[in-house]
């Protein structure tokens, strides 16, 4: 029940955000569906390939539709920034409401072209005869005729936009989607429904006021179709106000600014994030949350400065973003990584968790012991009858390919998942083998066996502390995360990250981060 | 009664003897395919006396709505011009040569979404009369066109088909035109509201001093209502008489046209004759 609680305590954050860029998509979407609508209707050479253009958006899967515009804003920003100095920011807001916006556009598009080309000729016909002007016409002739068509284009808009909306969290726009993500990560099945549950509610609550209003335009009943529309528009402005009072609270200066804090999509990176959200509201810094990023969004998020701070692994960024092959040792690795970071990204290494949290295939050991393995050596001689299951991206890396050449693994398939349900998977024997991360609980928990890498195909994964460049010389930053450094070790992490991937008596990141923050006022 | 011969003279323009005035009017369309030309009117030249109520008659396709069309410009002729009351048409935009003439055709075509009045009152509203006198005349035309008051604040949608042209021809009445253009006002409804509808416009014409133009497809019609017969035929104009002329014309198109109405006139006597019996 304490789930349900603490999720309920997010609703005023989570519900206004998501109101307000719902609405913003579909106001959007009307000032631009609309006016199309009215040129389709008017000229049959756009009619069809402005219909074919919304259709094809509408079949871009939401979650690509939002994850796209990430890209092509960061690579506007690129085009835009030394031309005329406007900075676009490539996360959060800008993004979901452009991608929502797109994908408004269809249905008041639609519908409006229904409704003004199912007018009546005879009626036209007379607008002409009685001597009203082409304006004139348009105006108290065809649109108030098409309006209730129009208003169910926006109806069915509004609730698609809505749905759709809870898309935004992995492009790091707060919405009703934080339930659902965090909650799939965190196996947290409450938020799941609960985040279900409130943009479901939030949808047909709107559908029943505009339905209203719709009502009220075929029927031409003015009191209802106002009625509907004033409660639509009070609860968008009561989530302005809820978002605005935040804003305000949380500092109105460029120094008040809060801290933005950093996570991907996996409980070590939400515990972490709470980690150092501790340190700065210690330092009485204010701070805010962007959790569930992609492994490479939440880079080149912190390089864009859209976000401050966050935790990545020294493996990964000399991989995928050095685009390095070569294994040096640790020091050599780490003072490469630092002065390649500040010289090409002007991101600031501050320092080492104290953990590494590698890539590491991973079996159960009955199933190892059974079979004679023990290294990736002796996995390549049975990879044939076996299958890998492994997170999203890992098939992507090059880890994979330097593991792949390196061993000659040759699985008889190969199988992704949400990093959660890949251990999942490895427990029912859906797959014999996973790529796990060396830091995970569920190691011990699960009573699997690391298989060793003698021949040093993977890189070193180290944690690591990132600054984004616009506060690489923060004071307050520097003092609040310095005694981090090297103090978090590999078995605090494990039992933190066990704490919340377990599947009974389940913690929030929050609490299983009070372990370490314990854990760090001893001397 | 209220309104007698309208607002006739207000403007000065219906002094003249002939009301409308066509001159070598052509009409044609580009054609979609093979980029042929249809000529829809070819060289139409006509004087219309001020205060005549004259049909268009003919096959279908010779030509008639178009001919009235042209006059409101609902469509656009390709040559020649058209004089209301001695005065070109050519120099007046569309809308407003249009807010001068009445026009009422067979679709009606009310404003589903706008009261009975505001129906009425459409046009002297789009010419910037004031509430009041909007409100005045669609009171007066209720009456002209014989319908309760009470029905103003209705919806078009629940009127009876009779009723919605009532004020459909209410509505073309409106704004005090000249010229009133019907194009098959009263096709669509039963024979007996189309007679008593079709004598009410008459005399309605009569007493506001209109000058009239209507189309319609039935001959007999055209020659009890009307003072002038239009015959139109692929395009041109066959014969221009009062309908006793024509009856007496020795025209054999013309005598063509006219054997149905005869035929019927002839075996309703007979029918009369023995039922007398």
């Amino acid at each position: 029940m304490s789930s349900f609680w603490s999720a309920l305590d997010l609703l005023p954050d989570y519900l206004s955000q998501h109101v307000i860029l719902s609405a913003t998509a579909l106001l959007f979407g009307v000032l631009i569906g609309g006016p199309l609508a009215i040129v389709c209707a008017q000229h049959v050479r756009w009619r069809g390939p402005l219909l074919l253009a919304a259709s094809l958006i509408q079949t871009i899967p939401g979650l690509a539709l939002l994850a796209l515009f990430y890209p092509l804003l960061l690579a506007l920003s690129n085009v835009l920034k030394p031309a005329i100095g406007l900075s676009l920011p490539a996360l959060g807001f800008l993004p979901a409401v452009l991608a929502l916006t797109l994908y408004a556009v269809l249905p008041i598009l639609r519908n409006g072209v229904t409704g003004l080309l199912s007018v009546d000729p005879a009626v036209i016909e007379a607008a002409k005869g009685v001597g009203m002007t082409r304006g004139q016409m348009f105006w108290q002739v065809e649109l108030p005729l098409a309006a209730p068509v129009f208003m169910a284009g926006i109806r069915t808009s509004a609730v698609w936009t809505i749905g759709a909306a809870t898309l935004a969290t992995p492009v790091g726009q707060t919405s009703l989607g934080n339930y659902i993500f965090s909650g799939l990560q965190l196996e947290n099945w409450l938020y799941v429904l609960f985040g279900c549950a409130a943009s479901a509610g939030l949808a047909l609550l709107t559908d029943i006021c505009l339905g209203l209003t719709e009502a009220g335009l075929a029927q031409r009943r003015p009191m209802q179709t106002g009625f509907g529309l004033a409660i639509i528009c009070i609860g968008v402005a009561c989530a302005a106000g809820t978002v605005v009072a935040a804003r305000h609270q949380s500092g109105t200066g460029v120094a008040d600014k809060p801290y933005v804090i950093g996570a991907k999509n996996f409980a070590e990176q939400f515990i972490l994030a709470e980690v150092i959200a501790d340190r700065l509201k210690q330092a009485g810094a204010k701070t805010t949350m962007r959790d569930g990023l992609g492994s490479a969004i939440a880079f080149r998020a912190l390089s864009a400065n859209d976000i401050d701070v966050y935790v990545d692994y020294s493996g990964t960024l000399w991989a995928n973003v050095l685009e390095r092959t070569d294994h040096p040792p640790r020091a050599e690795m780490l003072s490469q990584l630092g002065a390649a970071l500040k010289s090409r990204f002007g991101v600031r290494l501050l320092g080492t968790l104290g953990f590494e949290n590698a890539y590491g295939l991973m079996m159960k050991k009955t199933r190892a012991k059974a079979l004679g393995i023990t290294s990736l050596q002796d996995l390549a001689a049975h990879a044939s009858e076996l299958a890998l299951g492994s997170d999203l991206e890992f098939l992507h890396r090059p880890e994979w390919e330097s593991l792949r050449t390196g061993y000659g693994l040759n699985f008889r398939r190969l199988v992704s998942y949400d990093p959660t349900f890949m251990y999942r998977a490895l427990a029912q024997d859906d797959v014999d083998v996973i790529s796990g991360f060396t830091s995970d609980g569920r190691i011990a928990a699960n009573d699997l066996i690391v298989l060793a890498d003698p021949r040093g195909a993977l890189p070193l994964y180290d944690a690591l502390m990132l600054v984004a460049p616009r506060r690489a010389g923060d004071a307050i930053l520097e003092h609040a995360l310095r005694p981090l450094i090297d103090r978090i070790h590999a078995d605090a992490m494990r039992q933190a990250n066990l704490l919340v991937d377990r599947d009974e008596e389940k913690n929030t990141p929050r609490e299983a981060a009070q372990g370490i923050i314990d854990l760090l006022k001893r001397p | 009664m209220l309104v007698l011969p309208g607002a006739r003279g207000k403007k000065g323009i219906s002094l003249a003897e002939f009301q409308i005035e066509i001159e070598d009017l052509g009409l044609s369309y580009a054609g979609a395919a093979l980029g042929a030309q249809a000529d829809i009117l070819k060289g139409i030249n006509l004087q219309l006396e001020t205060g005549s109520f004259t049909a268009l008659v003919g096959r279908s396709g010779a030509g008639k709505t178009s001919l009235l069309k042209c006059i409101n410009r609902l469509h656009a002729p390709t040559r020649g011009r058209i004089l209301l009351g001695g005065e070109d048409t050519s120099a007046l935009r569309d809308f407003e040569l249009r807010r001068r003439i009445g026009y009422a055709f067979q679709g009606v075509g009310l404003f589903p979404h706008m009261s009975v009045n505001e129906n009425i009152g459409i046009t002297p509203k789009l010419l910037g009369w004031s509430k009041p006198d909007i409100a005045a005349r669609v009171a007066e035309l209720l009456t002209l066109v014989d319908l309760p008051q009470d029905i103003g604040m209705r919806s078009p949608r629940a009127l009876s088909g009779g009723q919605q042209q009532r004020v459909g021809l209410a509505r073309a009445l409106a704004a005090r035109p000249h010229v009133m253009l019907l194009d098959e006002p009263f096709g669509a409804l039963d024979p007996q509201t189309r007679e008593t509808l079709g004598l009410a416009y008459r005399d309605l014409h009569q007493r506001l001093g209109l000058t009239t133009i209507m189309v319609t497809h039935d001959l007999e019609e055209a020659l009890l209502l009307c003072d002038r017969i239009v015959v139109l035929d692929n395009g041109h104009i066959r014969s221009h008489a009062t309908p006793a002329v024509l009856v007496a014309s020795d025209d054999p198109a013309l005598q063509a046209l006219l054997d149905v109405p005869r035929r019927h006139a002839e075996r309703m006597q007979m029918l009369l004759r023995s039922g007398a019996h």
